[in-house]
């Protein structure tokens, strides 16, 4: 089979310089909006903001566990009237969206990180 | 398959991810007349061919964290265009604004040879219509695209040996039905 190759040529879209950048700019065109949206997501705001469901699903299975034990304690005489949060010392502010059941905004996640490292 | 260039694949593709345009524009640049090759020899006609490709170029963005292996980002490009290409009735026509009658024409000769060069387009795109989906889209890739038996063969999901026969068929089919003056006026263009 050694037949020669038929020219397709005429059928070429890249044949024309001016075509093909108009082909190419026109797909660019179409492009933008989704360019930058994955810009977008991929700052650092971007980043918190994608990841505040799982923080706070954490933090609430988190408090579960830790009311879970409180209860126990408090069931074998403990006196402490602090909140169960509190008491074992999941930061007041996370804990406060979690009993409200609000979605913080970035700039509220982003300022209660140094209150989560203590 | 088409050769990677100085920047490959895997390293574009996981830029564009990020929404660098750069990268995004440098692989349709690379891989745009493979798709093409592969939207013509499904939908059987330029314009539409265009507009598959156009869509399938923008659905492989807005999916692009599905490519599970950017190093072969072209293979799941043309599988995008394939299932594009399916509903090509349903397509917008976003017309690039740039016909191929008018480009470049500046004398009378460039006028003949732009005419000369839409009749041969045109009988090409009739004669490649009468070909089996599956010749048409291993002789665009072959012959107008370059790629070679193994990449063609790993394409559509079958032997090497599958893919020369369809080529050879192709070929003979589309002298058939071009005849042999029409290959003398390529030769002579």
């Amino acid at each position: 089979m050694t037949e020669e190759p038929v020219d397709f040529s005429p059928l070429d879209p890249t044949a024309s310089a001016a075509r093909f950048d108009a082909i190419v700019g026109a797909v660019m065109r179409q492009a933008t909006s989704e360019l930058r949206r994955r810009r977008i997501r991929h700052t650092v705001t971007g980043q918190i903001y994608r990841w505040r469901r799982p923080m706070l699903a954490a933090a609430a299975a988190t408090a579960i566990v830790s009311g879970a034990a409180l209860w126990q304690t408090r069931s074998q005489g403990a006196t402490t009237e602090s909140g169960v949060a509190e008491a074992l010392g999941v930061p007041t502010q996370l804990a406060g969206w979690v009993r409200d059941n609000t979605v913080p905004s970035p700039e509220q996640l982003l300022f209660s990180l140094p209150e989560i490292d203590q | 398959m088409a050769p990677s260039g100085p920047v490959a694949d895997a390293a574009l593709v996981k830029r564009a991810r990020r929404g660098d345009g750069t990268a995004f524009e440098t692989l349709v640049r690379r891989h745009y007349r493979a798709a093409y090759a592969v939207a013509l020899a499904m939908s059987g006609n330029a314009m539409d061919a265009e507009d598959v490709c156009q869509d399938a170029f923008m659905k492989a963005l807005s999916r692009l964290d599905d490519c599970r292996h950017p190093e072969r980002f072209v293979a799941w490009l043309l599988q995008t265009v394939r299932n594009r290409a399916h509903n090509v009735r349903d397509y917008q026509r976003i017309r690039a604004g740039v016909s191929l009658d008018h480009v470049n024409v500046s004398s009378p000769s460039d006028s003949a040879r732009v005419v000369l060069r839409s009749e041969l387009r045109a009988r090409l795109e009739a004669a490649i219509a009468e070909l089996p989906p599956r010749d048409r889209e291993v002789v665009l890739l072959h012959d107008l695209e370059g790629w070679r038996h193994r990449a063609i063969a790993t394409s559509l999901g079958t032997s090497e040996g599958r893919s020369r026969q369809h080529l050879f068929h192709a070929r003979k089919r589309l002298r058939e039905l071009l005849g042999p003056e029409l290959v003398q006026e390529y030769l002579h263009d």
